[in-house]
């Protein structure tokens, strides 16, 4: 538990110096209000927005998210195993290989289904 | 009872409480939402909850016992096998309907 | 009052106070946003609970894969930016949510109310045990001590042992193959004019909101002295 304190410690740092500077910004910043149309537009440079920022994506995105999710489980089921793997000896290492050979065999069946092709999918 | 059963100074109850009352937002998030996203966003709160309680229970009462950890490590896997599932039918029901309000989907009725 | 009393004070105030944004807020992608946030103190309380390992695994599922996953289904649907925060059994539904809280509350919080079920007559016969029978009065057989400083190969060992969790271990690995094999034949265009009637819809979409976003063709009246040349570049 001791060993987290520092990244509390972190935590309120970093949260207490944006407050602060969010702060002082409102403070001491010019309190000047937007009196036409084009000092409320995004670009004040006169550029026009080419789009909204928060665009609709194309499902792709998702499916490599997916994807993902395969490999993060991966990786916190293998620490405690690594830790504790000299004294599981070889068992340890052939259940092991068990687990990773049944999630690649999906992983397989699904990269020669072309799940992870990105361009096939557009002809 | 009291404290001196406390870890680090808090007692098992709080925790109970804390995951008592995000149980309760969750299951208000998944009742109360109309919209798909929303819903999954209350079970993810209640899931959370119930691992909250698990890991809380394994340290104040089984502490060397392996299997509160291993009970919340399933928890956290198949958690993320329903977003995954639960999301990618809301994406197909989404495509079929341009909609994600569960109220629309009536199909199935006579 | 020690720190980890005022630390986990802290927690459950930004736990609570986000989740109840989550399920109360009409923009959803500002939601999925403070999700993150009520995952992170969740992670915080396994870290008070002495589980590192459990502290890390939550931020790398919860906030690294599922919160991301919410985000993505988010931005891949539309009209989530401003919907209908709830539905017509929203009150009825926060009354029993408020009950079931205040439920839980006597049941196991500090003050417990026992209630004997031993002279009600179907009840008693339901809860057969002594304990069952006396509802909120179950003692918990408290540990008192520390978390082994092996615990996370103590974990470790316990999943890959025939005796413990080996099964329900590999186990996990075809629920994931079935997950992801799954989610992606469910989620999938299987035909390229769906990838074309997709993507044509973005682009419809998009010139809709831009439109909006354009200043009227009636030039704003700029003040004097102000810069002129913002028109048009």
């Amino acid at each position: 538990m001791n060993d987290f304190l520092p990244i509390f410690v972190l935590l309120v740092l970093a949260s207490g110096l944006v407050s602060l500077v969010l702060l002082i910004s409102v403070l001491f910043g010019p309190r000047r209000r937007a009196r036409n149309e084009t000092k409320l537009q995004p670009y004040e440079s006169g550029m026009r927005p080419i789009g909204p920022a928060q665009r609709r994506l194309p499902v792709r995105f998702y499916l490599i998210a997916v994807l993902f999710i395969l490999f993060d489980i991966e990786v916190v089921f293998f620490f405690p195993w690594a830790v504790a793997l000299r004294e599981l000896g070889w068992a340890g290492l052939l259940s092991m290989l068990i687990f990773i050979g049944i999630l690649e065999a999906g992983h397989f069946w699904l990269w020669r289904r072309g799940a992870l092709e990105w361009e096939k999918m557009d002809k | 009872m009291g404290l001196q059963n406390a870890i680090n100074g808090i007692p098992l109850e709080w925790y109970l409480i804390v995951a008592a009352a995000l149980f309760s937002i969750g299951l208000y998030g998944v009742l109360a939402r109309k919209n798909a996203v929303a819903m999954l966003m209350g079970v993810e709160l209640m899931l959370n909850s119930v691992n909250l309680n698990l890991l809380a229970f394994w340290r104040y009462l089984a502490p060397e016992s392996a299997a509160g950890l291993a009970f919340a490590a399933f928890v956290f896997v198949v958690a993320a096998a329903e977003t995954a599932v639960g999301l990618a039918l809301i994406i197909a029901v989404y495509r079929s309907l341009k909609s994600v309000d569960p109220e629309t989907l009536t199909q199935l009725k006579l | 009052m020690t720190l980890q009393q005022v630390i986990f004070i802290i927690l459950a105030i930004a736990v609570i106070g986000s989740a109840l944004f989550v399920v109360t807020t009409s923009n959803l992608f500002r939601g999925a946003l403070m999700l993150i946030v009520a995952f992170f103190g969740v992670a915080g309380f396994y870290v008070l609970l002495d589980n590192g390992l459990f502290a890390v695994a939550q931020v790398m599922i919860y906030i690294g894969a599922i919160s991301i996953l919410i985000i993505f289904s988010v931005m891949l649907t539309r009209g989530m930016q401003a919907m209908i925060p709830r539905n017509a059994q929203a009150g009825s539904v926060a009354i029993a949510a408020a009950l079931l809280f205040l439920i839980l509350l006597l049941a196991f919080g500090p003050f417990r109310l026992v209630v004997d079920l031993s002279g009600v007559p179907i009840l008693s016969a339901l809860f057969r045990t002594e304990s069952a029978r006396v509802l909120g009065g179950v003692p918990w057989q408290f540990a008192n001590r520390e978390v082994p400083e092996t615990y996370i190969a103590d974990f470790g060992r316990a999943l890959v042992d025939l005796n413990q969790f080996l099964l329900p271990f590999l186990l996990v690995a075809f629920l994931v193959d079935a997950v992801l094999a799954g989610a992606i034949y469910i989620a999938r265009q299987r035909k390229p004019a769906e990838v074309i009637a997709e993507r044509e819809a973005i682009a419809k979409e998009e010139a809709e909101e831009l439109a909006a976003l354009q200043p009227q063709p009636t030039a704003p009246t700029l003040p004097q002295g102000a810069i002129a040349s913002t028109a048009d570049h």
